[in-house]
């Protein structure tokens, strides 16, 4: 579910209604997990599961008053949480009536910018922080301009302070403005007339969702039985906290027509909702790719593809039609290429990565071609550390030099200078690799799937295909639409189908079947 | 009786490495017109004790010269320090 703190999980819905004791099998299972933060956002969570959170648990309904009550009593727990404590949907009137008088203003204006906050003095304590000659204003500040229902009054005294730059955040107060969610149509058109901009990104809409974000809570029940590990540079190693896969929780969240569902051979034809969250639940875990690209490597003319440049370690496929894209990009902005994501060994275990340095590079990476000693020290590295490592990369090819100075290298000789090499260097100075993992037992395939649950997939990738603003996730649905085109298992009427779309890369892929 | 290459080697080692600690020694050093052969000697005496290279005599030569060279300059500066105290 992205870009949301709290949302409603349709099928864990379904399961808490129809089966509920498989449901508390579930929410015990990732309430024992690494996971178990992952129930603070979900709706559907129990309070027996929440209350276990602690402070990370305050901001849901289910949260129990009794155990939010011993954060507001004690003092020590209510000083260190107070920010969670604000976000609790359970306070009264009379709990924020107490503390909207406290001697400390981040209390003092969460109190007052609350729902049964008083409006008047809230307008008022804000006046006071502008007008105030100090020259940092408390946190609360920032947090009431982007997260504060702002009437007029106090939207026009923000507006009329647009350009200052709050001390706890980096962009101006207008910039602040515009990350409100609660600012009114009529204050939005404001903003746009009188010119106040948004903070420039030029990338937030194009990787919406793409970045961190939050599957369905649901989804962890498939997430141990395909192996994905959510997160970014998490470890597989966590998803044995999940405990076995459940099939029994797995059957009844298929039979209520949960996306992943679809994509296991074995599990009944359900149909699946088509929403862009049910197509995140599906492509950001890579379950598409594993779908597609583990059968199209068979091909002689498909691979897995990886290479870094840099600030980025790209994972993708080599293919003389679906990959001309990712070949012919800049490397180092290519991440944005439909179906290309970042290479991370931790985290995807059907794959196994390499990562050699070779002793070129490393003697290239300690001596930055000077031709000196005094050049390397001085210019290069800055300090006199590691000379042996400097001088046998300086004389490695130098044979004139080993006979003056009467010298021979050892076959320790590369083993040192990569060692030192390695020390400082940036990743993407390493010959990078990848492949299929041989030991991986991949479930996932597409050619083992009904027709149905194909049909349903196409339906979901045009879903994303259609998206109306250029995106990632737009861009790999395409890629997989294309992959799809290319797969000898895909039914005569998908062809049809993919040809109807008229898309030029899909065409070109039919055109050379 | 001299030191073994080893001794005289791990000796250059140390001296190198407390340069950069020795700003007053680096600059002097790095000032001299022999600096590069200088440097080169540390690096081998360095190299030789990682097991990157075998030396032969006249390498053997070039680290003894070096850590003569690398001693004074750093019983220089223990003098100067005397000197100001």
């Amino acid at each position: 579910m992205p870009n949301s703190n709290l949302y409603s999980d349709p099928f864990l819905k379904q399961l808490v209604t129809k089966e509920p004791k498989l449901a508390d099998t579930f929410f015990e299972n990732v309430s024992k997990s690494k996971f178990s933060e992952k129930l603070a956002h979900c709706l559907e969570s129990p309070s027996w599961a929440l209350e276990k959170l602690g402070k990370e648990g305050l901001k849901h309904p289910n949260y129990p008053r009794a155990k939010l009550d011993q954060f507001l009593n004690s003092p020590d727990l209510f000083k260190e949480s107070f920010w969670e404590i604000f976000e609790s949907p359970n306070l009264t009137p009379d709990d924020i009536a107490k503390y909207s008088i406290s001697e400390n203003p981040n209390v003092r204006g969460s109190a007052l910018m609350h729902e049964f906050g008083d409006k008047d003095r809230f307008f008022d304590f804000m006046s006071d922080l502008l007008a105030s000659t100090e020259s940092e204003l408390p946190t609360v500040f920032t947090r009431a301009c982007w997260s504060a229902t702002l009437d007029d009054r106090l939207f026009q005294l923000l507006v009329n302070s647009h350009s200052r730059i709050p001390s706890t955040y980096t962009g101006t107060i207008g910039e602040l403005l515009w990350r409100n969610k609660h600012l009114t149509e009529d204050q939005k058109a404001f903003l746009i007339l009188a010119g106040i901009e948004k903070k420039t990104d030029a990338n937030s809409d194009f990787w919406d969702g793409l970045g961190p974000t939050e599957h369905y809570l649901s989804s962890f029940a498939y997430f141990s039985k395909l192996g994905f590990v959510p997160g970014y540079n998490d470890q597989v190693e966590n998803l044995k906290s999940l405990g076995s896969p459940n099939s029994a929780v797995i059957d009844a969240l298929t039979s209520s027509g949960h996306p992943i569902g679809l994509l296991l051979a074995e599990q009944k034809d359900v149909s699946t909702d088509v929403s862009y969250d049910a197509l995140f639940d599906l492509i950001e875990p890579h379950f598409l790719h594993r779908l597609f690209w583990t059968e199209l490597c068979e091909r002689p003319d498909f691979a897995i593809y990886r290479r870094n440049a840099y600030r980025t370690d790209d994972l993708f496929i080599e293919h003389p039609i679906l990959g001309r894209e990712f070949e012919n990009a800049e490397p180092s902005d290519a991440t944005r290429v439909g179906g290309v994501f970042i290479f991370d060994q931790a985290g995807e275990p059907w794959l196994a990565g390499t990562e050699e340095l070779s002793i070129d590079s490393a003697i290239n990476e300690i001596t930055s071609y000077e031709e000196t000693m005094m050049d390397i020290c001085e210019h290069v590295r800055g300090n006199f550390e590691d000379l042996g490592a400097c001088f046998i990369a300086l004389t490695r090819y130098d044979e004139e030099a080993q006979l003056k100075y009467g010298f021979a290298f050892t076959e320790k000789v590369d083993d040192v200078i990569l060692e030192v090499a390695t020390a400082d260097i940036d990743s993407d100075q390493y010959d990078v690799s990848a492949e299929l993992n041989p030991n991986w037992n991949e479930i996932l395939s597409w050619k083992a799937l009904s027709d149905f649950k194909k049909e349903q997939i196409f339906e979901l990738l045009v879903h994303g295909h259609n998206i109306p603003t250029d995106s990632k996730l737009k861009n790999d649905c395409d890629h997989f639409l294309g992959c799809m085109a290319l797969h000898e298992a895909t039914p005569p009427h998908l062809l049809k189908k993919l040809k109807e779309l008229n898309m030029p890369i899909v065409n070109e892929v039919l055109a050379s079947r | 009786m001299s030191e073994t290459i080893e001794i005289v080697a791990q000796r250059l080692r140390d001296y190198g490495n407390s340069l950069d600690e020795n700003e007053g020694v680096a600059e002097e050093l790095t000032s001299r017109e022999d600096a590069e052969e200088l440097l080169i000697g540390m690096g081998m005496a360095d190299a030789y004790l990682h097991g990157a290279i075998t030396i032969y005599p006249t390498g053997e030569k070039h680290i003894r010269n070096t850590l003569v060279e690398v001693q004074t300059l750093f019983e220089g500066l223990d003098d100067d320090e005397a000197d100001d105290e």
